[in-house]
């Protein structure tokens, strides 16, 4: 991973209107908004649906692992929680569909604040393994409190997210692709928001050297805490979408593999770029829809691919798109 | 402020009293008293291993000393956190020139000062119009510390492609940022070539001129007696003299803690 | 006469989580490196010795042998053609064997299938009676191994000049290279004992359990977890841990409690973790 520093330092006049990177971003959210009414079939619609949540997960895993250097192995629990906080509230409470996306990321944020303490406590490394424990015990409740969660005859019958002033649109899926939109297009700002500017300054900082970030007043435990809870917070929202979606939750769907799809995406997009991250999470989307494997094909490829990309190109496609860039004139 | 007269917490700006610290039974620093009056230019001095960065880790929170207080203006900060002390107005440089591999030399100077100016994670993130205040002060002020720390032209540079000197005066630029009252500087000459040298002793007495108070960790003999009013001598964890340099310098104990019996 | 069972069946489950958690240890205090594949070592021995003993024919104690001469060789090999991955981030580290040992579960799944398998030997069939207490001779067998494996270790650590070696550079990496200690060798000497304790877990256990592909990922979060409550990268402390964690899963599995037995370790690490940072027994010395 070279060093580069962090867009914070550009001059000010590349984030103003106008600007090629401004215009880019007003070009995908056109055409993130026309999608379902170009592209007619429900297919289709469902990849991009898929590439949303995609989005949504790889960008607040990135978060963690690009801007403050911990690899979370702990995504699929926080999009469990949150998975089964919607879908739980919404079958057995009644809560309706719009607050229970509340509930989820509000649960997210709870168990990631309850368990930062002792995660952050040692190195990088009680972090890595108490993630993994954490994403191990998770899936064990949704399995083993049957009471609760039904265990592996699942929670069924979960709301679908298609708001009733879309409906007009056309079919309830063009509804939850909205939504999805909605939640990526979110996620996209909070993430931009949090690595540029003076947060982004920060974070770049304690990952960077954090003793000497607290000669200067950083406390790195509170930028670690608030990023580790966004991340969860971020991931349940996601579980939530993906709840209401299929209307089914099952145990199964917290596989502690769905980290090695988000390393897939972030590491080959490039860890620690917004545009990166988007460009891994499109091509990821894709091509699993394009190429249906076997399950064991498709971890032995990923692992291959994993492996290669951090061996062997540690920037991932967004050293090539920065080269590529910086060949045509533009500022890198 | 001389040898002998002992700790005063409330007059002075920094004061340490009867500071030990052991490193398994290894004894750091020894029933250390010291006290830094506002405005002096302290040069603390002492063979290898005799307690100098054990000292400044003590004060600035780094380590947690086994015994003994620290005091800044007045208050007691024994014990506090790295982040804590530093936002009292205590800055410091390390011994290893340290930077922020991902940060530009401008960048670097506007984190040194962003986290005293107050405004809340939430607030930046929405860039508020508070937030852009502050930011636009603090690139002012960067603006002027680059001019007194000789980097202008480099700001946009990563900080990782300037050369060691150079990394030693955006290091003593970051620690002036925040407007410090106090500034603990752990050899700060070490290593570099003597144009440099001779530029960041200017710093340094431009500094003192102004009326920053100064404490100085040096190796370099002669630019530590040249330079300060006062000199603190360290040998084995304990304090041996305090004094102008030309009594220090004929203090028969330094003598032999330097030049052996 | 229950509750001695369950802590003969725990004090089992246990030296496997040991012989993981202790080569996990040493890699981590010698080698600065965390091997998240390390369960898989333990699972492709014992599809290895599946192979050599059932398949083949082999008698199991030939077979035992070569399955743990193999990856203690495949173990030093490791160490030396992945020096730059050793040497690398923390980051870097927890990817490359996740995604390792994501590949070796894949590939054995490909090759011999997910469905479990069972390898009954000679020794595991006969049964001896212990002061009224009914023990497989396998299981003596495993009791046996398990501690002459750890005194000779330990001896090994302390009176050899390998084994100084090893301890010098986790105390002090620089210093042990200034001295003359040549850190290459030194990793693949690590490395080739730790995966030669996996392979003996493998080998020497499987056949008192099931054998199929995702075994290694659930040992290898119990023996994480077993390192951390020793005191990372502690030898003793690890395999105390790792014990403790055996008995208590064992135990709350006998009174009716195997719905939050995997959750255990979890639960348990995380109380050391915030009462007890520096591991469960203490002393701050590392090996």
């Amino acid at each position: 991973m070279t060093a580069r520093p962090v867009s914070a330092g550009r001059p000010d006049a590349a984030r103003r209107a106008g600007s090629p990177r401004a215009a880019v971003a007003a070009a995908l959210l056109a055409a993130g908004l026309l999608a379902p009414v170009v592209l007619g079939t429900p297919y289709l619609r469902h990849i991009l649906t898929i590439g949303m949540l995609n989005a949504a997960l790889a960008l607040s895993f990135d978060l963690l692992a690009g801007h403050l250097g911990y690899v979370s192995l702990a995504h699929p629990a926080f999009f469990g929680v949150g998975a089964y906080t919607a879908a739980l509230l919404n079958t057995r409470w009644g809560l309706p569909v719009g607050p229970t996306f509340l509930a989820a990321l509000g649960g997210g944020a709870l168990l990631a604040l309850a368990t930062s303490a002792p995660f952050f406590r040692l190195s990088e490394l009680s972090f890595a393994i108490g993630t993994l424990g954490l994403s191990l015990v998770v899936q064990a409740v949704a399995n083993n409190w049957v009471e609760l969660t039904g265990g592996p005859m699942c929670v069924t019958g979960v709301g679908y997210p298609a708001p009733g002033f879309l409906a007009r649109l056309g079919p309830p899926q063009v509804g939850a692709y909205y939504v999805a939109f909605a939640l990526a297009v979110a996620v996209a700002a909070l993430y931009a928001a949090l690595t540029t500017g003076r947060v982004g300054r920060v974070l770049a900082a304690v990952q960077g050297d954090e003793v000497l970030a607290s000669a200067f007043g950083v406390n790195p435990l509170r930028y670690k805490v608030v990023g580790f809870a966004v991340s969860a917070a971020v991931a349940a929202a996601a579980g939530a979408f993906y709840a209401h979606y299929t209307t089914v939750i099952c145990p199964d769907d917290l596989s502690p593999l769905l980290t090695l799809n988000l390393l897939v995406m972030v590491f080959v997009g490039g860890l620690g770029s917004l545009r990166g991250v988007l460009v891994g999470t499109a091509l990821f989307t894709t091509l699993t829809e394009a190429a249906r494997f076997a399950e064991a094909v498709s971890q032995l490829v990923y692992g291959l691919v994993l492996l290669a990309v951090v061996l062997f190109a540690p920037d991932g496609l967004e050293a090539i798109l920065r080269r590529w860039a910086r060949g045509r004139g533009q500022t890198p | 402020m001389g040898a002998g007269e002992g700790a005063d917490p409330v007059t002075s700006i920094l004061c340490v009293e009867r500071l030990t610290k052991t490193f398994y039974g290894v004894v750091a620093l020894r029933d250390v008293t010291l006290s830094v009056g506002p405005g002096e230019l302290v040069g603390v001095i002492g063979p290898n291993g005799s307690g100098k960065t054990t000292l400044f880790d003590c004060v600035t929170g780094y380590l947690r000393p086994d015994r003994g207080r620290v005091w800044y203006r007045g208050r007691e900060i024994t014990g506090l956190p790295p982040h804590w002390v530093a936002l009292t107005g205590i800055a410091r440089t390390f011994q290893t020139v340290r930077i922020f591999p991902r940060l530009t030399v401008l960048e670097h100077l506007l984190l040194a000062v962003q986290e005293s100016q107050g405004d809340g994670i939430v607030a930046r993130a929405l860039r508020t119009p508070v937030t852009r205040r502050l930011e636009a002060d603090a690139r002012a002020r960067a603006a002027e510390v680059l001019q007194l720390v000789r980097l202008q032209g480099l700001e946009s540079r990563p900080a990782t492609h300037l050369s060691y000197g150079q990394r030693k005066l955006l290091v003593l630029g970051m620690a002036l940022m925040a407007r410090p009252t106090l500034v603990l500087l752990d050899e700060p000459l070490a290593g570099i070539n003597p144009v440099v040298a001779e530029a960041l002793v200017e710093v340094i007495r431009a500094l003192h001129r102004d009326g920053l108070t100064v404490v100085l960790v040096e190796h370099n003999l002669r630019a530590v007696m040249d330079t300060c009013q006062r000199v603190v001598v360290l040998d084995s964890g304990r304090l041996i003299a305090d004094g102008p340099p030309e009594e220090v310098r004929r203090n028969p104990d330094v003598l032999e803690a330097y030049f052996g019996r | 006469m229950f509750l001695v069972e369950q802590v003969v069946n725990g004090l089992t489950l246990g030296s496997l989580y040991g012989l993981v958690a202790v080569g996990l240890a040493l890699i981590l205090g010698v080698a600065r490196f965390v091997n998240l594949a390390h369960g898989q070592v333990m699972m492709l021995s014992a599809y290895l010795i599946l192979l050599l003993h059932r398949r083949q024919g082999l008698p199991y104690g030939p077979a035992v042998l070569l399955t743990v001469t193999v990856l203690t060789a495949a173990g030093a090999l490791t160490a030396v053609a992945g020096q730059r991955v050793i040497r690398s981030s923390w980051r870097t580290q927890l990817v490359v064997t996740l995604a390792v040992a994501v590949i070796l579960e894949s590939l054995v799944i490909l090759g011999m299938g997910a469905v479990p398998q069972v390898l009954p030997t000679a020794y595991s069939r006969r049964v001896v009676r212990v002061a009224g207490l009914a023990l497989s001779v396998q299981r003596l067998l495993v009791f046996t191994a398990i501690a002459a494996t750890f005194a000779a270790l330990q001896a090994f650590l302390t009176y050899s000049r390998s084994g100084k070696a090893m301890r010098a550079v986790a105390q002090n990496r620089d210093l042990a290279m200034a001295l003359g200690v040549d850190p290459v060798r030194v990793g693949a000497l690590t490395f080739g004992i730790a995966f030669g304790l996996a392979a003996l877990a493998g080998t020497l256990l499987s056949p008192l359990y099931t054998i199929y592909p995702a075994m290694g990922a659930a040992v290898t979060f119990k023996a994480l977890a077993a390192v951390v409550m020793g005191g990372f990268g502690q030898v003793t402390g690890t395999l105390g841990a790792a014990l403790l964690l055996g008995v208590a899963e064992s135990l709350a599995g006998g009174f009716g409690l195997s719905v939050y037995q995997d959750s255990l370790a979890f639960l348990l690490m995380i109380g050391v973790l915030v009462l007890r940072p520096q591991g469960l027994f203490g002393a701050r010395v590392r090996l």
